[in-house]
């Protein structure tokens, strides 16, 4: 009898202790030799006789899609320096939920098994031309997402996945940067963005290997702007096209900390919106083929997670939930709705380089420190700074959307219709950005996160 | 005597169980078909079509509240149990336990109703954050 107990005991310690196993490491650090990457990009087809209709995101709701300019993709990247590995999937897509990367990490759980995958990260591009994937864009509070079209985006990420792990080779990772000339407006002040392009570039020590490139840019994608309704990756995917045609090198592109609200500016008078989307990418691609200050990076690895309650006080994003239009976890909390929404950070350390893995759209002075004001959180370069990260990238829109991350002391909401609303300053400043963000607690989360992410790091 | 008991107590768990199920299921049906219930009220169509924003809610993860109507159901059961009608008046005492019962019935309801969760979020909590917000517009 008493054997039985104390099996039984063991037991209940075991099993829980084994499922924490099985699940996503949050922190995890090796280093090699080489660096070793893959590359896969697959197409997200479109439904073929799907009831629901193809909703374009980002800009005006219940609009249909009219045509295709190019399809979006699902590409990923494998990244190893000889032992576990990193996986970085971005899709070209308005924005994903912490749901649809929670499906896609599910559907990757025995790949992760067979391959020592330590971690899946899943970014979205922000194209503003593709369908909705956040279910925003329908009719009025109702859902905007294609079921079936989602399902094939999942399939993609996954195939790209394989592909990417398929395709690894050893080689070495340089990191370099450029500015392209004068591309970039912010459309709220403080007018505070980073104008500067990164790149992530891995060479192979095969020469018969194509090379991959990881580019960083703080820039919404909508060079096409608010009147097409033609599916694009938009200037990611033509800058991507663009260097693999150059180069015959993969590329993938990055959002940086795009609040706020940073943009291209518009290239063509009058405008006209495809010739616009090839004069960004080819200004883009030019500043990328010409980046000479290389750095190559030391073939250590660093990742790690935290897991953040983010307090909800969005009622209009509260009714999405109850309507099961977003799709995150939530829990009670201490918010104005009384709920939090589950949220997630990770950091991955790529030898001298530090990427944060940001679940949204970061306003850029809450980075850079610059425009700051009473009550905001220490800037994410300064506790990057503490920590002796030497250079500091952002991947927005990544694990999660949780909408834009505003400073505490630029957060102003309308007084009869909060985040229903926009607000309007005396000066006539409009504050469009906060009917899309969670709460005015949240930038001081994701500092908190982040500097936590760093910690775990050691 | 003992048979009496016996039916005495299957009687109390049967109005304990079955209210609960009654108004829980209720609760969670209500909801289930909230834009089939706002379709005998309202025309379908507009910038806010309620029909179809409340239909959305036939897809949605329902978690009825079934506690407290069991806890009140329970205490009504007990009290039938415990001082059944008899003697001179017993017409007046089944005419209060049906009042009673459909008191209950319609409080334990309402509680399900409020308490239930829809997508993991409490009917009342949507309700307590849309009251404001249909107030200021």
């Amino acid at each position: 009898m008493k054997k039985t107990l104390i099996f039984l005991l063991a037991l209940c310690i075991l099993i829980p202790a084994l499922a924490a196993c099985a699940q996503d490491k949050d922190t995890y650090a090796s280093g090699g030799d080489a660096w070793c990457m893959g590359f896969g990009s697959i197409e997200i087809a479109l439904p073929k006789d799907s009831e629901q209709p193809l909703y374009i995101a980002g800009y005006h709701a219940g609009r249909e899609i009219t045509g295709v300019l190019d399809l979006q993709r699902a590409s990923a990247a494998w990244i190893d320096t000889g032992k576990g590995g990193i996986l970085l999937i971005g899709i070209d897509c308005v924005g994903l939920g912490n749901d649809t990367v929670t499906a896609i990490r599910n559907r990757l759980k025995d790949f992760c098994k067979q391959t020592d995958c330590v971690s899946v990260n899943v970014y979205a591009t922000h194209t503003h031309a593709g369908i909705d994937t956040l279910g925003l864009w329908g009719p009025a509070a109702q859902d905007g997402k294609n079921h079936a079209f989602m399902q094939n985006l999942i399939d993609a990420a996954v195939l790209a996945a394989q592909a990417a792990y398929d395709d690894r080779t050893e080689g070495t990772l340089y990191f370099g940067s450029a500015m392209p000339q004068d591309l970039l407006y912010d459309s709220r002040s403080p007018h505070e963005y980073d104008p500067n392009l990164y790149q992530l570039r891995f060479a192979p020590h095969d020469k018969a290997q194509n090379g991959i490139r990881l580019l960083s840019y703080a820039s919404h994608a909508e060079s096409l702007r608010g009147a097409n309704t033609l599916l694009s990756r938009d200037f990611p995917g033509a800058v991507a096209d663009a260097i693999k045609a150059d180069t015959g090198d993969d590329a993938m592109f990055m959002p940086g900390a795009v609040g706020g609200l940073i943009m291209t500016r518009e290239l063509t008078e009058p405008f006209d919106a495809v010739e616009n989307m090839r004069k960004t990418a080819e200004i883009l691609t030019d500043a990328i083929l010409s980046i000479e200050n290389e750095t190559a990076l030391s073939p250590t690895l660093a990742y790690s997670r935290v897991d953040m309650e983010i307090p909800l006080d969005n009622t209009l994003f509260f009714y999405y939930k109850f309507l099961g239009i977003l799709g995150n976890e939530v829990s009670r909390g201490d918010s104005m709705t009384g709920y939090d929404l589950h949220s997630e950070l990770s950091v991955l350390q790529l030898g001298e380089v530090t990427l944060c893995l940001m679940p949204g759209e970061i306003f850029p002075e809450l980075v850079s420190g610059k425009g700051l004001g009473k009550g905001d959180p220490t800037p994410l370069s300064e506790i990057a700074k503490d920590r002796g990260v030497q250079n500091l990238l952002i991947v927005g829109l990544c694990n999660d959307e949780l909408g834009y991350i505003i400073p505490p002391s630029n957060y102003l909401l309308n007084e009869k219709a909060p985040y229903i609303d926009t607000a309007t300053e005396a000066t006539g400043e409009n504050h469009y950005e906060e009917t899309n963000s969670t709460g005015i607690a949240t930038a001081q989360m994701i500092a908190d996160a982040f500097a936590a992410a760093l910690e775990k790091l050691g | 005597m003992q048979t009496q008991h016996i039916k005495r107590i299957s009687a109390s768990v049967g109005i304990t169980a079955g209210g609960t199920l009654a108004v829980a299921l209720g609760a969670a049906l209500a909801l289930h078909n909230l834009g089939g219930i706002l379709a005998l009220f309202l025309e379908s169509g507009g910038e806010l079509d309620f029909i179809a924003i409340f239909s959305q809610l036939e897809g949605a993860r329902i978690s009825p509240h079934w506690l407290l109507p069991l806890l009140l159901f329970a205490a009504f059961a007990a009290l039938l149990l415990f001082f059944p009608p008899k003697g001179s008046k017993k017409a007046l005492w089944i005419a209060l336990y049906t009042c009673g019962g459909v008191v209950l019935l319609l409080v334990s309801y309402t509680i399900s109703l409020l308490l239930c969760r829809v997508n993991d979020v409490r009917f009342l909590d949507l309700l307590r954050a849309l009251i404001p917000v249909i107030g200021s517009l």
